[in-house]
Parts: structure tokens; sequence; C-alpha cells
């Protein structure tokens, strides 16, 4: 900064514009930081989450600066430099553009953008949870948690107009609740039967499509108990807008003892449910014409 | 310099029947109908006849869509578009221009003068711009509440559907089509345009899908929102044909646009007129056409291929029978992102060059504008899939496709350096178009900045889908190209219809726009944030105090643009403002050294250029045209 | 001067070859637009190839007959050819050597056309059978109806201008640089709206090589 200021020798009114703008970065950024970032989505529920919390908060703060430099450069240029109506007929100076100050504006923003571009692929690399988003069918390729082994699989089928859902580790059981287990490493594989939909457990911050013969896989860990909204984020038809429901992350012991419960409740039904697949074949005459 | 192509020579004047039909709207509405009725009753029924997916339910597709194809053709036959193909079929001799001497009814028809075309598509966009926002305002109605009130779920989302469609397909052209067509030419010392007849169609096929996607509302509606994914479209109603028709003729109209505008300013250019001259606006146009060009093209496949699958029986967008709605997700992105810089690079181009004139200054740094604009361009078609980070389409690409999107903002914070650099030290007058041109780069920013969460992978998780997207586009849309679009017309109502429009009214206008835009969409980032998706009827009822909050600023902001249109009406007809001169703004630029109304040939003579438009400030600076140059001087300059 | 006054009293001087270079630039940008068309088909393929969903891409009973498909583009593929050489003729400002030529070329065009449709019409599954199918269906049929009969329509109207001139003066079918005064308007067009026509004729026999070697041998 200093030897960047010392070679442009800025104009006086350019000094002025950079210590307003200095001063009130140097004020304003952190406190966004601090005091906006928490209120930013979707909270700190679950891993993913806190993640994307985390980006919204840098992103914001990163933003902060730059808003105030426009800001200040166009304000302290309104004011200074307009001339009342008809007053002056004169022009101002031909100025036709600085080689180094394009050339500064160039560099800070390509580091700018560096930086975003790193940091936002940093959370899709492998051992990342991949923020939450679905990574399509086979996400080993992408990014896998190294608890993906162990995590409890959820299969989400979106239809118009609801969710339902299926754990294949406990028989491939369905229910049209969601519940999870708090602290557990969970895999969602979203699919449709009919249209596209998409998976949105607010809170959670997990968002995926679902396409039809497609499973599209979403890692999250819910780290704190209560419940979750559900909505679809795709429009995907005439009650596109009630396909919406709730979640619930509950204590391990309790997870057990419901989705026991849900198997019993379910079993006479059970055998009349299609067998387990990561993608159910629309049916082949569902246009509806 | 020895001939006198036809081309060049204003049409023949005749008897006014003769000039007036049969070729006029009335017959071409008759035509229309007529075909509309061969179409559907006799081509569509007798193809449809026999496939029983088509007839065993009350939704015809194929006759309806065969209904509205040649509805649209009788239409266009009806304005006279046919008699030139048909004639060059027959090798007769066809007039390359029409109906370019006539008064004030060829503002109705098919008419070669690129000015006149400039206005047809001036009111012709505005009108479709006003039943689209009045479609906002029923949205925004709705919203009042958190269930559904004033209108059905299926009904609301087809509102939303024909506001997004009508407002996209309007505002490709709210720029271009008034002002590239119109000045265009003037700019880069041009009589006309490369092909005038592809530039009157260009016009008529936007009236034409207005109305045909407007027919949609009598056919139950479409359900798919702006995007029209399949497989949702494939199994909508009868209305979802209007779309997929309405978005086809529009993208033929913008590659056509495209292709005349590129071809125009590649050969069209006076004696002099460099490259390096070219007004700021000139090359905003070139870099749109390039991507209405290109993209277009992909929209028209996408709108076909959509059409064959419901009518024809194609699986290309059915999962399970061989095909997939990635494929559409995929295509229709293509084209959708380079479309959302068609909305703004004009936008931007028309800023500057607003900046500048009202600056009294010269563009700072003139070639980074034009590598801003070209690199915006070249990018927007390596970014598409930001769009479907969610989608499970190419997780691993998901990194690269953020590096792009996110590297656009580079080229974008050209313009913005262009502008600061402008003010510096500058000559500021607040006049009407400025405030519009300064008022973008603020809403911008807002859209640009919103863009750059959206594009973070991470953090599109959370917001995709929802009211996040929705505010960012409109900050974009609205914020930038609509208030640039105003500002536009502003500056250069003078030299269109020859009056002012009234500076008070316009400032009223100006600030009840800016504040309650602003005030309309800044929340719904929030509302957006909290969880609102977007296309529901219904939202979680603790958003409701935001929504209300954004309804009531909207119905201000609906209300500042009947403020235009009384500031219109009021300076036309009952306070009319003459301009003392020509060049009312002191402008350079050549179509200010015009005199008003332009005559139909623009020029008398070939202009011969001089220098760019931005010779403000310098004493020393020639006129940016020598507008009656001898032979000698035009064959010096290269003509 | 005289001559070249216009009504506003100043003098034309719209370059002749303006409408030559019009039209050249604009087959080019033409070309251009229906790359990204035509890429959309091939994106479509290679896409829903490699997805195969349902197994349904390619099933065994679809088979698209190569020997037509050879036949139609070589049709295609002729007409283009003999369009170019006989531009050739017109270059040498021998109309009447150039007619001919553009009207076999027409005539192969024709034949392509007429071809297809004997295809469809005999051809072993419908357009719903798969990914392939719909592919196949959809890109012939839109290259027959918009590609290839837009590309012979041009020609057509070059050839029909000509004929229809055939008794005047001679080399009135060149350039407009070089066109005699008092070539007007659609007339001075002719020879260079022959030349775009067959710029573009050889584009499409380009695409229909492509789409021989996709639809009809890779499959
Ligand atoms: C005029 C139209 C327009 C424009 C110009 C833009 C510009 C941008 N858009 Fe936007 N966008 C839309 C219209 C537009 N968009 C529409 C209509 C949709 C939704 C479609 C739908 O789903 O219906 C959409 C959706 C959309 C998405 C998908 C969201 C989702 O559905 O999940 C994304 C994601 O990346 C995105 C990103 C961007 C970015 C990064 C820019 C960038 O070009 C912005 C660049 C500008 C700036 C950044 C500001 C100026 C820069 C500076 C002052 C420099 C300093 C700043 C930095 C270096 C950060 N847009
Ligand atoms: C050019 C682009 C453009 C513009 C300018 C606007 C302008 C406005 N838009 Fe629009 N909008 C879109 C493009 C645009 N929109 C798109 C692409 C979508 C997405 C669709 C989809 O999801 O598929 C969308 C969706 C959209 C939604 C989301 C609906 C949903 O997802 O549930 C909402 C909700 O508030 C909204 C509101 C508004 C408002 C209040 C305005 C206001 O700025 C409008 C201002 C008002 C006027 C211009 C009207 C003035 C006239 C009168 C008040 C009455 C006079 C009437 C006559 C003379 C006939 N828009
Ligand atoms: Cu399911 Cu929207
Ligand atoms: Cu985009």
């Amino acid at each position: 900064m200093k030897g960047f200021l010392d070679k442009m020798r800025p104009a006086p009114e350019m000094r002025r514009i950079l210590i307003i703008w200095f001063v009130l970065s140097v004020i304003a950024t952190p406190l966004v930081a601090i005091f906006v970032g928490p209120l930013l989505p979707p909270g700190a529920a679950s891993d993913a989450a806190h993640g994307q919390q985390q980006d919204n908060t840098v992103m914001t703060a990163l933003v902060t600066p730059i808003v105030i430099a426009l800001l200040v450069y166009f304000v302290y240029s309104f004011i200074s430099w307009r001339v009342p109506r008809e007053a002056d007929v004169g022009d101002g100076p031909p100025l036709r553009g600085s080689p180094s100050i394009m050339g500064t504006w160039v560099a800070v923003t390509v580091m700018i953008v560096i930086f975003l571009a790193t940091w936002g692929s940093y959370e899709l690399f492998p051992g990342e949870t991949g923020a939450g988003g679905g990574q399509g069918p086979d996400p080993l390729a992408v990014a896998t948690p190294a608890a993906a082994k162990t995590a409890l699989r959820v299969q989400v089928i979106g239809q118009q107009w609801q969710w339902t859902f299926r754990y294949p580790s406990f028989g491939g059981v369905e229910t049209t609740q969601l519940v999870l287990p708090v602290n557990r490493q969970v895999r969602f594989e979203v699919t449709s039967i009919d249209v596209v939909h998409s998976f949105w457990a607010i809170q959670l911050g997990v968002k995926a499509d679902a396409v039809p013969d497609e499973a599209n896989v979403a890692f999250v860990k819910p780290v704190k108990l209560g419940t979750f909204d559900i909505r679809c984020a795709e429009l995907c038809g005439l009650w596109h807008g009630h396909m919406a429901t709730h979640g619930q992350v509950v204590s391990m012991p309790a997870f057990q003892r419901w989705i026991a419960g849900q198997r019993r409740r379910w079993a006479p039904i059970q055998k009349y449910l299609p067998p387990m697949k990561r993608t159910y074949m629309p049916q082949p005459d569902y246009r509806a014409g | 310099m020895s001939t006198v192509p036809e081309a060049a020579l204003p049409a023949t004047t005749g008897p006014l029947w003769r000039r007036i039909g049969p070729f006029n709207p009335l017959t071409a509405v008759i035509l229309g109908i007529v075909g509309y009725v061969i179409g559907a009753d006799i081509v569509g029924h007798t193809l449809a006849s026999g496939v029983d997916a088509q007839t065993a339910t009350d939704q015809n597709d194929i006759s309806f869509i065969l209904g509205l194809l040649f509805g649209v053709c009788g239409f266009l036959i009806g304005l006279g578009f046919a008699n030139y193909p048909v004639s060059r079929i027959l090798g007769r001799e066809a007039s390359l221009r029409e109906k370019e001497q006539e008064g004030l009814w060829r503002y109705f028809t098919l008419c070669t003068d690129h000015k006149v075309v400039g206005i047809q598509y001036l009111w012709g966009v505005l009108l479709f711009f006003l039943i689209a926002g009045f479609n906002a305002m029923l949205i925004r109605t709705q919203l009042l509440r958190p269930s559904e009130h004033f209108v059905s779920a299926d009904r609301y989302i087809s509102l939303v559907g024909l506001h997004g469609t009508m407002m996209m397909m309007m505002s490709s052209a709210i720029v271009i089509g008034p002002f590239g067509n119109y000045f265009v030419p003037i700019m880069i010392g041009a009589r006309r345009m490369a092909f005038p007849r592809i530039e009157a169609l260009s016009f008529w096929l936007v009236p034409c899908a207005e109305v045909v996607l407007l027919a949609a509302v009598g056919a139950r509606g479409f359900p798919s929102g702006w995007t029209g994914y399949a497989s949702l479209s494939d199994q909508a109603k009868l209305g979802m044909d209007c779309y997929l028709i309405s978005f086809g003729l529009i993208a033929i109209s913008l590659m056509l646009v495209g292709l005349n505008m590129l071809a125009t300013t590649l050969t069209m250019r006076a004696p002099g007129m460099t490259w390096g001259r070219l007004p700021i606006f000139v090359w905003g146009v070139i870099a749109t056409a390039i991507l209405q060009l290109l993209a277009a093209p992909v929209l028209l496949l996408s709108m076909a291929l959509v059409l064959m699958d419901r009518a024809v029986g194609t699986s290309f967008f059915l999962a399970g029978l061989g095909g997939s709605p990635f494929l559409y997700e995929n295509l229709f992105w293509v084209f959708g992102h380079p479309e959302v810089y068609i909305l703004a690079l004009p936008g931007f181009a028309l800023a500057l060059e607003l900046v500048s004139v009202f600056a009294r200054k010269p563009i700072w740094g003139y070639k980074l504008a034009v590598a801003g604009l070209l690199g915006v361009t070249f990018l927007s078609f390596f970014v598409w899939q930001h769009h479907l980070f969610v989608s499970g389409i190419n997780p691993a690409l998901r990194p690269f496709y953020m590096l792009t999107t996110e590297l656009i903002s580079i080229p974008t914070a050209f313009v913005f350096l262009n502008a600061m650099g402008t003010l510096w030290k500058a000559k500021i007058h607040f006049t009407v178009p400025m405030l519009f041109a300064l008022a973008l780069f603020f809403n911008f920013f807002i859209g640009g900045a919103s863009g750059v969460f959206l594009s973070d992978t991470p953090s599109d998780v959370s917001t995709h889908g929802s009211f996040f997207v929705m505010a960012h586009f409109h900050y974009t849309i609205m914020g930038g190209l609509v208030f640039a679009a105003f500002g536009g017309i502003y500056y250069w109502f003078p030299k269109m219809f020859g009056v002012y429009l009234n500076e008070a009214i316009g400032k009223v206008q100006f600030w009840l726009f800016f504040v309650f835009f602003n005030l309309t969409f800044f929340p719904l980032f929030i509302a957006g944030m909290e969880g609102m998706p977007r296309r529901v009827s219904a939202y979680a009822p603790h958003l409701q105090v935001i929504n209300d909050f954004v309804s009531s600023a909207a119905y201000v902001l609906g209300f500042s643009f009947l403020v235009f249109v009384f500031n219109v009406i009021y300076s036309c007809f009952f306070n009319r403002q003459v301009p003392a001169t020509d060049n009312p703004w002191r402008s350079r630029g050549l179509e200010w050294q015009l005199p008003t109304p332009i005559p139909v040939e623009n020029f008398a003579r070939p202009p011969v250029i001089q220098g760019d438009p931005y010779g403000y400030g310098n004493p020393e600076a020639v006129p940016v045209a020598n507008l009656n140059p001898t032979p000698a001087e035009v064959t010096a300059a290269g003509g | 001067m005289d001559e070249l006054e216009s009504p506003q009293g100043g003098y034309y001087v719209e370059p002749p070859e303006l409408l030559a270079r019009n039209l050249n630039v604009g087959a080019r940008l033409f070309i251009a637009a229906q790359i990204f068309f035509y890429g959309g088909f091939l994106f479509a393929f290679f896409y829903l190839r490699e997805l195969n969903t349902g197994g349904m891409w390619h099933p065994d009973r679809v088979d698209a007959p190569v020997g037509w498909g050879a036949a139609i583009s070589a049709c295609v593929v002729a007409s283009a050819l003999v369009s170019g050489a006989a531009i050739a003729a017109m270059r040498r400002r021998d109309d009447a050597a150039w007619r001919p030529g553009a009207a076999v070329a027409l005539a192969l065009g024709a034949a392509a056309l007429a071809l297809q449709c004997i295809e469809w019409a005999t051809l072993g599954f419908g357009a719903g059978d798969g990914g392939f199918a719909s592919v196949f269906v959809a890109w012939t049929g839109f290259y027959m109806a918009f590609g290839l009969l837009g590309g012979l329509y041009w020609l057509e109207t070059t050839l029909a201008t000509s004929i229809r001139h055939r008794g005047e003066a001679p080399g009135l079918v060149v350039a407009a640089a070089e066109a005699p005064a008092g070539a007007r308007g659609t007339k001075a067009l002719t020879a260079p709206s022959a030349e775009a026509a067959t710029i573009n004729l050889y584009f499409l026999a380009v695409v229909s090589v492509v789409m021989f070697i996709l639809l009809y041998v890779v499959g």
C-alpha cells in the first residue's frame, strides 16, 4: 500500500478519498464480520450450515470495503464536482486514462477473485463435506467426508407434491417424516419419480435437486437438536409452494426408538414397496398428455 | 462510384391506396386468424388424427402448435413479409426498402427505415413492460399474505411465469431495440442497417411473440416459470406451447438483431470511422450482438426440442426413455447465461455514454471499457453451470464454474472504473438522464455483489432457488438495464421526437423509482436468506412482515411508471418544450450533429469521421464528423 | 455527379460493393449462428449417449439405414461442390455457364430432400424409440426443413433472377462492384448472393457429413 501510494502520488482529492475510505473500512469491516456474520444464513445447526455461514461472513466482510470505496468515491465526486445547472458551460479536463490506475484496479480485482475462488473451492475438495450441496450420484470423486463410510444413509424421494424418506440401513422403511440423529454424518440420496424438485433442508444448509433417474448425494452432520424446515426449491408445478414439511434432529437413543417405531408401523405395507434402489424409473406413461 | 443501387433510393411513391394496402395491420390480423384456423383445424387435425396421445385427451398439442405457427406466419404475410421472398423465388425485381416515405402510417406496418423500427421498438417494448410490470403488481398482491388469498396456486405460478418470461423477452430489446436500431447506424455514419428487411422482421416478431405468450392465459397458463424446465414442461397444459413458441420467436428475433447489428457495424461504417472512434454505446451493441447471434440459436433449439417432446413424441428430456432433464437444463443455461449479459451490456454502454456527456469529459479508459465489454462477452459462454450448482450435474466442475463466474467480476469492474475515472474532476450536471445513469452503478453493484455471493458454491447452496436469487436479478436487470433504458429515453427523446420530456416530472419519477426500487428489492435479499423459496404462493408466516413491506413499496414503484406515462403524454401533447437547438445537451455524439427530425436518409452526404465523440475539454478537438465533405475528401478518408 | 443527387441535395456514395460485402459478411455470421444451433444437437447426441438413461439410448431395434444416409449426404456434398464450381464460371462473367451449374446444384439438393423423405417414410423406428431416435428425427428434420430447404431457396432466387434477365447485358450477374450502370436492386445482388448462398451450402455439406458420421456410422 505504501509503495503504491508513493508511486501514484495521489492528487489531494484522491488522498482525501483514500483516507475516508480507510477509516470507514477499518471501522466497518470488523463490525460487519462480528455482528452481521452470525445473522447470516443458514445458521450453525450443522457442519454444512456452519461452513456456508462462514462463506457468507467472509464475503460480506470482503464486500464491505468495496462498497465503502465506491460510495465514498461517488459521493465525494458528486459533492465536489457538480455544477449548478447551466451555470458552467465549460468542459472537464480531457483525461483519457492512466495505465497505472487501471493496472492497480485490475490487479486488486484479480486478487480478490482468486482469493474468493480458492476459498470457495476449498470446502468442495475431498475430505470436506461438499458444503451440503447435491454432488451427483458418485461423490467419491468430488468430496467425501472421512465418516462417509459409516454415514447414515437416507434416501429422499420427491414427487408431486410431497417428500418421502427411506432408510436403507433400517430395512428400507419408508416414512413421511425425516428424523436424524445428532452428531452423526448423514448421507442424503435425493431422487424424484416425476419432475425436477429440489430438497432444501433450510437450517441444515442442505440443498440438492431431485431429478428423475438420478441419485444426488449430499452430506451433512447435524450438530444441534431441534426441528428444521424442509421446502421444495425447484418449481415443480401446481402445489410446489406447499411441498413443505419439517424435520427433526434428535439424540441417538431417541432416533433408535423412533426408527424402530416406524418399522413396526409400516411393516404391513413394507412388502408392497418397490425394493430399495438408488433411483426409481418414472412410470413410462407418466406424461399427463 | 458509378452505380446507384436500388437499395439506396427512397421507395417510390404511388397512389395512397397502393402505399397503405393491402398489407397493413388489419390484413395482418385477419391473415393471422385465418392462419390459426388453417393450422389448428385443418392441418393440425389431419396430422393429429390417429395419434392417440394427442386425441385421447382434450389436449391436442399438434393442432394447437400448428395453429399458433400458422397464425404467426399469417400475421407476417399480412404485413407484407412474404412479398419479397416470393418475388425473389420468381426472379422478379424486388425493392429492398419499403414504406419509408409515408406519414404516421409507417409506424404500424412493415417499414425498413431504421428510425421507424427504433420507434416501433420503443413503444412496443414499453407497452409490454407495463403489462409485465402489472403482472408483478398482481404477484405482490398475492404475496401480501402467506397463503393463497388473491389468486389460486396455479394462477400464481402462471403469473410468475408470464411476468418473468415477458420481462426477459422485452428487456432483451429494451435498449438495443429502440436505441440500437435508431442510433447505431447514425453513430457510425450510415444511412441504414445492413439488412433493413431483417430489421423490420426482428421487430415484428416481438409483438407476435408477446401476443402468443399472452395467449397462454387463455390456454390454462404454464407452470414452469421463465426457465421452462423439463420434464414439468412435458406434462404441462396447452399454455406451455405458447411459452415455447413465443420464446422461440424471440430467439429468432434476437438472432436476427445480432446478425444485423454485427453486419452493420462491420460493413457500414462511414469513411474514417475506425474501431477506436466508435462510440462506446456501439461497442456495447457489438458485444451484445455477438451474444445474441451465438446464444439465441441454442434457445431456439431448446424450445423446438421441447415442442417435439410434447407433440411428436421424442424423448429428449424424459428420464428413463433415453432422455434427461439435465439436457434441458444445460441447453437452457447455455443460452440463459449469455442472455443475462444480453440484458446487461447495452445498459453499461449506454450509462457510460451518458456519464461522459453529462460529466463533460471523455470516457476515461476507453480501451478498458471495450475490453470489459468484450471480456464479459467471452467469459459469459463459460459460466452456465453456476445455475446448476446443486443439481448434481458435473459436481467436479463446480470449482471451475465458480472461478469463471467470479472472473466476470473483473471485466465488469472495468466499467465501474471507467465511470469513476470519468467523474474525476468532472463538471457534473445532474440532469435526469445522468441521474438514471449514475443510479445504475449503485444498483448494479448491489446486484453484482450478490451475484458473487451466488457464485460461491457453498453460499449458493443456501440461497439457490430462494428470493435471494430473485433479488439478485432484479437488482441487475431492473436496477441496471431498466435504469439505463430510462436514462436513454430521457436523453434521446428530444432527438427522436423533437420535444423534451419534462425535467421536473422526470426527477419525481427518478426519485420515486430509485428509492422504492431499493425499498422493494433490498428486503428480498433478507427474505431469501430467511428461507423464502421462489415461485411459491404460500410462505412461512414469519416472513409476512417483510413481504408486506415489499409489496407496499412495489406499489409505489409501479406508480412511478404511471408518472412516466403521464410525463410522456404531458410533454408530447400539453406542454411541448421544443429544444432551442438540434443539440440541447451539447453532446459531441454524431447523432446530435444532425437536424431534428433526422431526415430519412440520415446524411445528405456520407460523413467523414474525424475523431471519436469524446473531445470534451479539448480545445483542439475537431468536430466528430465532417458532414459536408467534398467527394475528394470522402475518397481520401477511404470511402 | 448530377444523376447522383439525392432528394436532400447531397449525393449518394453508398459504395456499390457494399451490398456484396453485406451479403458476404451476413452469410458468415449466419453460419456462426447455425454452428451453435447444430452444436446443440451435437451436445445432445453425446450427452444422451453418455447418460443412456434407462438403457434407452439406442435399443437394438433402432437402426438407421446407412445406405440412405450415405446417399443423402453425397447429394448434399455434390450439390455444394457443383455450386462452387459454377461460381468460378460466374466470376469469369460467364452466366451462361453458371446457370446450368446452379441448376444442377439445385437438383442435387432437391434429390437429397426427396431421399430424406423416402427414408423417413420407410424408417424402421419412430421418434419415440429412445434417445438416439429422438436426436435422429429432430436433427434430420430441422436440418432438412430449415437448413437445406432454406439454403436451396437462397440459391434458387439467384438462379431465377439470372434466368429472368438472361437476355440483358452480359455480365449482369457479376459482382456488384463491376455491374454496369443501371443494374439496380436485386439484380445487382445476384452475383454476391449466389456466392454467399454457396458458402452457406458448403457449410450445410459439412453438417450433413457430420450428421452422416454420427447418426449412421457412430450411432
Ligand atoms: C442483467 C442480468 C444479470 C447480470 C448482469 C448478472 C450478473 C451476475 N450474476 Fe446473475 N442472474 C441473473 C441475471 C444477471 N446476473 C438472473 C436473471 C438469474 C436467475 C435466473 C433464474 O434462475 O431464474 C441469475 C442467477 C445467478 C446465479 C445462479 C443462482 C442460483 O440460481 O442459484 C449466479 C451464481 O453464480 C449468478 C451470478 C452472477 C455473477 C457473479 C454476476 C456478475 O456478472 C456480477 C459482476 C459485477 C460485480 C461483482 C459488481 C462490480 C464489480 C466491482 C465493483 C469490482 C469489485 C468486486 C469484486 C471483485 C467482487 N447469477
Ligand atoms: C426485466 C426483468 C424484470 C423486471 C423489470 C421485473 C420487475 C418487477 N418484478 Fe420481477 N421477475 C423477473 C424479471 C423482472 N421483474 C423474472 C425473470 C422473474 C422470475 C420468474 C420465474 O421465477 O420464472 C421475476 C419474478 C418476480 C417475483 C418472484 C415471484 C416468485 O418467485 O414467487 C416477484 C415478486 O415480488 C417480482 C416482482 C417484480 C416487481 C415488483 C417488479 C417491478 O419492478 C415492476 C414495476 C411495475 C411496473 C413496470 C408496472 C407499472 C404499471 C402499473 C402499476 C399499472 C399500469 C398498467 C398498465 C398501463 C397496463 N418478480
Ligand atoms: Cu417440488 Cu417444487
Ligand atoms: Cu448466470
